[in-house]
């Protein structure tokens, strides 16, 4: 602005500007006080706004806002009171009705009186700091209408009762109620609250209180849900309509406490429809609803885990201790794949694969199987027997998913130790008897179960598989040094590493003459490549292919064990023979002789030898002949006796003791590692270290690792602290 | 906003036709509009057509403020226009202005800024002579305020009912 030369500048005032006249203050009013009448009379069409304006503006510029301000409160004052009489006055349905025309048009009278006050707003009120004029309307409203006594309750017992209608079923007027509903919310949120959110949670409260009830009486697990599930979406629902967006939130939570919360227990445990039935009879749908509901409330999915835990437990220990079903450890496993299968899909069907119910899955499985000491065995006789034929015909994919179910259950073992025995004895009789189905599918396990313990599981079954491959080049270079050999009887040797293979015994047995020949044939053959090693035969694991001529001529080829294949060549030069000569011609002990004559005379289809007599069982005073009668459909027949099947009682109890054996160097091995790093350890400690360090192997037995530990002392590989006894020491 | 035009008459019967959206930026003319005139002719008794021309003015110059971001030159040109504008009038005008944008309620930030800038390096006599107030206003005017204005108080200042009591 440029420097002002002039001086005493006077101002002209306006020319309609009258200075402070008394009376111009009452005139103006009083031009406004008519206006805002015509305004809330719905007669506003004939008013200038620029004039009244224009006049408010006069008052407020000439210090008469105080004025202005007051007269305009006592106005809208008088008008509201009018109004709420009115409104009281309607009958029945058309109170809410009423009320809400009233609050339209006092809304809309207010929005024009804030346009002609706006100089006031802006200038007076913010200077004195008062409430501006829009809210100041709103407040008067609150204040005349809504709490009027006669209105208060009425209009909130209306809302309520609408609601009550429209949860029992009838159709109410949705828009009213918004509109009405959102009044409260423009007034303000402590007014929503307390005028109607507060009551109206407290009415539905007590509604699903009693609600509940009467269902859980009625109803069974299922369809409660289903009606509990249908009023929280009808809630929902509510809010979106005619709510506070804020109060969807707090209804959910009463629903979920009146119809949940405090039924959980009885709905979970509930005879016939509950947790456990719709677990086993696979209630997708029901588990699913039920999973969504009770994880809104707190422990809900506790609940629902616990009891799943307790029934999976006790699902699972009837299982694996009833006799009946440990009868075929192939069906038993079977058993525990599907029953493992069956579950993981209701985990991940209806409950969303929440990794904590996976959790209880698997320590549940976890704990039962472990409760049927010959569960190690059993799963590797189911291996066996899918490996031998129970894979034929399925695809690479579906052979992988059958090994990684297996996997699974070999994970719960607690003793797998045990399960590596019984392994290497199965997979020794596969190999052997050329028995597998598939390489591929033998080798994709031991990667699995090398993945799964490290490599010194495994190093010994893959030497199993490289001994196979060896005896086949030693096979190879045998008669390709021995070409005069080409006729006669075929020789297949396989040349075990003793580490490798389970440990047997040598059975005596006398070989044909045939055979014996050849065998030792090998035999300096071998030693001559490789001096310093020692050869055993393994006449109890091998088999023989002869080709029998019966009497009408029939021509058959015979496949049998080794020791059949003893006793039958007698026949070339007998046609009759007692026991006894041929347990002295043959020299094979007794059970086994027995065991082997039982399959050759005993088997309907596979009699290849008649006994008299003609019982069941052999008898050391009976006497055998060829069944010259013989037939069989089959050119090949096959008569061994070299499959794998569950132990008997006395051979379990072997089984298990060598285990135990085993176990003994392991533990030790695990002490010393201990105390090498630790130096001095207290006894509950030793015993907690080594049983964490022998966990994924088994579970090792306290008593036992104590008489390690004094067998180690005697040894001098510890000892005992002098002041404290239950402290050790290692010693260097 | 529909491209029309509306009609501003002054108190001394001057009309200026302007787009709608140029005389929305007199904040009373929304109201206007909508409670009073559907003709759209709006009469203005507070304000003379000279000042109502150089409002006009203003508010088409302004009228793309909230919207694009404007360059830092454009910025720059704008407020220069500004200033320019400020200057260019006399002191009658000038006050006279001054309420119009009051009345009108609009232009205020600039005004305002205006008379800060005026007074803001002055003493209390300095502004009392360049004003042209007579002691005897002194009671019309507190001192205080006075103090304020001085001490540049943004707030007190901004608010058009202090600023004006200079005036009355």
């Amino acid at each position: 602005m440029s420097n002002q030369k002039k001086r005493n500048f006077q101002i002209e005032a306006f020319k309609h500007r009258v200075v402070v006249d008394p009376k111009y203050a009452d005139k103006t009013w009083q031009i406004l006080e008519r206006a805002i009448h015509q305004i809330y009379n719905q007669d506003a069409s004939g008013l200038s706004f620029e004039e009244l304006y224009r006049n408010a503006y006069n008052m407020v510029l000439h210090k008469f806002g105080e004025k202005l301000y007051s007269g305009f409160i006592a106005t809208m004052t008088a008008h509201l009171k009018e109004k709420s009489k009115l409104i009281e006055a309607a009958q029945g349905g058309s109170f809410l009705e009423e009320l809400n025309k009233k609050w339209n048009e006092h809304n809309k009278a207010l929005e024009m009186i804030r346009d002609i006050l706006m100089y006031m707003d802006r200038t007076y009120i913010e200077s004195t700091k008062k409430t501006h004029v829009h809210p100041m309307g709103l407040n008067l409203w609150r204040d005349n209408v809504v709490h009027f006594p006669k209105i208060h309750t009425r209009l909130l017992n209306t809302l309520l009762d609408l609601v009550q209608k429209e949860r029992t079923g009838e159709v109410i007027d949705r828009g009213l109620m918004r509109n009405v509903i959102k009044m409260f919310m423009d007034l303000g949120e402590s007014v929503y609250q307390e005028d109607f959110e507060k009551p109206f949670l407290e009415a539905s409260s007590e509604f699903y209180k009693v609600e509940s009830q009467e269902f859980i009486e009625s109803c069974d697990c299922g369809d409660y849900l289903k009606k509990a599930e249908k009023r929280l979406t009808e809630e929902i629902d509510r809010v979106a309509h005619y709510l506070d967006p804020k109060s969807e939130e707090k209804i959910t939570s009463v629903v979920e406490k009146e119809m949940i919360a405090n039924h959980m227990q009885r709905l979970v445990h509930m005879e016939n429809s509950g947790l456990v039935n719709m677990l086993l009879n696979d209630k997708y749908e029901d588990l699913g609803r039920m999973y969504n509901l009770f994880r809104r409330v707190t422990n809900g999915l506790l609940t629902v885990r616990d009891v799943m835990t307790s029934h999976l437990r006790e699902m699972g220990k009837q299982l694996v201790t009833d006799p009946e079903k440990s009868k075929d450890p192939v069906e038993y496993v079977q058993r525990l794949l599907d029953e493992r299968d069956k579950y993981d899909k209701v985990i991940n069907t209806a409950f969303g694969n929440d990794k904590t119910f996976q959790n209880a899955l698997n320590s549940s499985f976890e704990y039962f199987i472990n409760l049927n000491a010959r569960s190690p065995e059993f799963i590797s006789l189911f291996v066996d027997d899918k490996l031998r034929k129970g894979l034929k015909g399925i695809t690479d994919v579906d052979v992988e998913v059958i090994l990684d179910k297996v996997m699974m259950l070999f994970r719960y073992l607690q003793e797998k130790d045990v399960f590596e025995k019984y392994y290497k004895q199965h997979l020794a009789k596969r190999l052997l008897s050329g028995k597998t189905v598939s390489d591929d599918a033998e080798r994709s396990l031991i990667v699995k179960l090398k993945t799964e313990c490290g490599y010194q599981f495994t190093s010994k079954l893959e030497g199993m598989f490289t001994d196979m491959k060896t005896s086949e080049d030693t096979m190879r270079g045998f008669y390709g040094s021995h070409p005069e050999l080409s006729e006669g009887p075929t020789l297949i040797v396989q040349v075990l590493t003793t580490g490798s293979w389970p440990t047997q015994p040598a059975v005596p047995c006398n070989l044909p003459a045939e055979v014996s020949v050849l065998c030792e044939k090998f035999r300096s053959y071998y030693l001559g490549t490789h001096t310093g090693r020692r050869l055993s035969w393994q006449t109890n694991m091998g088999t023989a292919d002869i080709k029998a001529v019966f009497g009408k001529g029939q021509k058959h080829e015979l496949n049998v064990s080794t020791f059949q294949m003893c006793v039958l060549m007698l026949f070339n030069n007998s046609d009759r023979l007692s026991y006894k000569e041929i347990e002295q011609a043959t020299e094979i002990p007794a059970p086994d002789l027995k065991r082997c004559l039982q399959s050759l005379a005993c088997v309907k289809g596979k009699n290849v030898i008649k006994k008299e007599p003609m019982s069941k069982d052999i008898g050391e005073e009976d006497s055998f002949f060829v069944n010259d009668k013989f037939t069989s459909k089959f050119y090949k027949v096959k008569i061994g006796t070299v499959v794998a099947q569950k132990e008997t009682e006395p051979e379990k109890q072997e089984t298990r003791q060598r285990v135990e054996e085993d176990r003994k160097p392991q533990i030790e091995a695990a002490i010393v590692r201990i105390m090498k790093s630790r130096k001095i350890l207290d006894h509950n400690n030793i015993i907690a270290e080594v049983t964490k360090q022998l966990q994924p192997r088994f579970l090792a037995n306290p008593t036992e690792i104590k008489k390690r530990i004094e067998s180690l002392i005697e040894r001098d590989f510890l000892e005992r602290d002098s002041t404290d006894r239950k402290l050790y020491r290692y010693l260097a | 906003m529909s491209s029309n035009k509306i009609v501003l008459t002054s108190s001394d019967g001057e009309s200026h036709e302007v787009e709608e959206v140029v005389a929305r930026k007199l904040k009373i003319v929304g109201p206007m509009i909508e409670n009073d005139c559907p003709d759209k002719a709006i009469i203005l008794q507070n304000v003379t057509g000279k000042i109502l021309a150089l409002v006009i003015e203003y508010c088409k110059k302004h009228v793309d403020d909230d919207q694009v971001d404007a360059s830092e030159e454009a910025k720059k040109k704008l407020k220069d226009w500004d200033e320019e504008f400020m200057k260019s009038p006399d002191l009658e005008t000038f006050v006279k202005l001054m309420q119009a944008s009051n009345y009108l309620n609009g232009l205020l930030g600039l005004t305002c800024q205006s008379v800060e800038d005026s007074i803001k390096d002055k003493s209390v006599e300095e502004i009392r002579e360049s004003f042209g107030l007579e002691n005897e206003e002194e009671e019309a005017i507190p001192r205080n305020t006075l103090e304020l204005l001085k001490t540049q108080d943004l707030r007190c200042f901004l608010n058009p009912n202090n600023c004006f009591r200079f005036f009355l």
